[in-house]
């Protein structure tokens, strides 16, 4: 655990060395670039379409954040040779790749916290009302950027940066479109059999309801760490096999 | 030795997989029966073929940044007449329509222009989507009961079921005067049918509207 431990702090130094942290002033300009221009719809300001704003940049912050981070970094690694000092302290490729994508969901939480905090911010001194409940999507989208680095990881431990990032591009598209690829009629729930992204989705109950339940938030938990498993599992099958 | 620990670490890892697969799969089931009321993920439903479920925001504030575009440049350039000058957004209004389903003013105005300029059958059908992605908006009703009345043999039937609807309780409103006008619009339905006494009722709902002429129930 410790040598997992040491790699995800590795993994958050560097993006710290990056100037990650710069994503957050990007996505506060963006914020205030979009709050003026909000429809009014001719009934006032309605701050539902600023929480669904808000949820959707925050989303697109995070993955183009999570898939800058985790495309990148074993193909450099690998390619600048700076993967063998690792492994020759009895570093197992396993914990390698698992330590790699902690640091980084560590990362994009930070990231995420910063966002919302912004988010609640700038929401409260335009409609003077603290969206609390903003946290709640932020949490749900951290999930899921879990499951995105965890693929993009697993696709990087044997492919280039573009390829991964392509790959978890159609991921994400594939995981939240399957209903209506599949034409599932809209009035039915989503297959639960069949492994999806959906879950994660928590936009309208967020933006426009009053948020979701502790045991739905344990179940999106559980949905994560099943798909964080599988994708570790077969990232480290794919990549003990790669010669280096 | 080497090998039986080797086999040993596959079996391990087929056992986990499964397990794993089984915990995914069985939480969706989980987060299926708890999902808040109405779904967590009706975005995804809608839009999932064009484009991924969390851009809906991003795509409401772009129709409604197309939208709001469209009225200076109306008033400012073509202004003179909306029966003339209208067709010339008719494509920038469907984008609307495109980017963001639950825009009822977007249905509302192309619906009536395109079924006084162009065909009342094509009117008809923009007034059915708008009722299709907007099921519970009243507004959307009125807007099927005046295209239908345009047609040169209304079929009745259609527009009295509508017109009910329309007039039922769970109907939405996005403003006062939305409501005025939709009432009024059931109104003329319910005259031609002979129903007089539905009229005196939706006549006395209408008066009873408040003055303020934006503000939803």
């Amino acid at each position: 655990m410790n040598k997992i431990l040491a790699i995800a702090a590795a993994v958050i130094a560097d993006a710290v060395r990056r100037k990650v942290v710069w994503i957050v002033v990007v996505f506060g300009a963006l914020l205030a670039i979009a709050v003026p221009s909000l429809p009014s719809y001719g009934v006032g300001v309605v701050s539902a379409v600023y929480r669904e704003v808000s949820i959707a940049l925050m989303w697109v912050a995070a993955l183009v954040v999570s898939l800058a981070l985790s495309a990148t970094r074993i193909p450099a690694e690998v390619e600048h040779r700076t993967v063998f000092n690792v492994f020759s302290r009895d570093v197992r490729r396993w914990q390698y790749l698992t330590g790699t994508w902690l640091g980084m969901f560590a990362v994009v939480g930070v990231a995420l916290v910063a966002f919302a905090l912004m988010t609640i911010g700038i929401g409260a001194l335009q409609y003077q009302e603290f969206m609390w409940r903003l946290f709640e999507a932020a949490f749900a989208v951290w999930l899921e950027m879990g499951v995105v680095i965890a693929f993009t990881v697993m696709i990087s431990s044997v492919m280039g940066a573009v390829t991964s990032v392509v790959a978890a591009l159609a991921f994400v598209f594939v995981g939240h479109s399957y209903v209506s690829l599949l034409q599932i009629p809209e009035t039915q729930r989503a297959p639960w059999w069949i492994p999806g992204l959906d879950v994660f989705n928590v936009i309208n109950p967020v933006a426009h309801g009053t948020g979701y339940g502790l045991v739905y938030a344990a179940s999106m938990v559980l949905v994560f760490a099943g798909w964080i498993g599988l994708l570790l599992l077969g990232g480290g099958a794919l990549f003990s096999r790669r010669d280096l | 030795m080497i090998a039986r620990t080797s086999q040993s670490a596959r079996l391990a890892g087929v056992v986990a997989a499964v397990v794993l697969a089984a915990t995914l799969v069985g939480s969706q089931a989980l987060a299926g029966a708890h999902a808040p009321a109405g779904g967590v993920a009706s975005t995804g439903k809608l839009v999932g073929q064009t484009s991924s479920a969390y851009l809906g925001g991003l795509r409401t504030f772009a129709a409604a940044v197309l939208w709001n575009r469209i009225d200076p440049q109306f008033h400012q350039y073509y202004g003179a007449s909306f029966d003339e000058s209208f067709g010339t957004f008719t494509p920038t209004v469907r984008m609307v329509q495109a980017l963001d389903p639950q825009f009822i003013q977007a249905y509302y105005v192309a619906a009536y222009w395109i079924a006084r300029h162009k065909s009342v059958p094509e009117g008809l059908q923009i007034a059915e989507e708008g009722i299709d992605n907007n099921p519970q908006s009243g507004l959307m009703r009125a807007n099927y009961v005046q295209i239908a009345l345009l047609a040169e043999t209304p079929d009745m039937t259609e527009i009295m079921k509508q017109a009910t609807i329309g007039i039922g309780a769970d109907m939405q409103w996005a403003s006062h005067a939305d409501e005025f006008e939709g009432l009024g619009i059931f109104s003329a339905a319910f005259n031609i049918s002979g129903d007089t006494a539905t009229v005196a009722k939706l006549k006395a709902r209408q008066a009873a509207l408040p003055d303020d002429p934006v503000s939803p129930e």
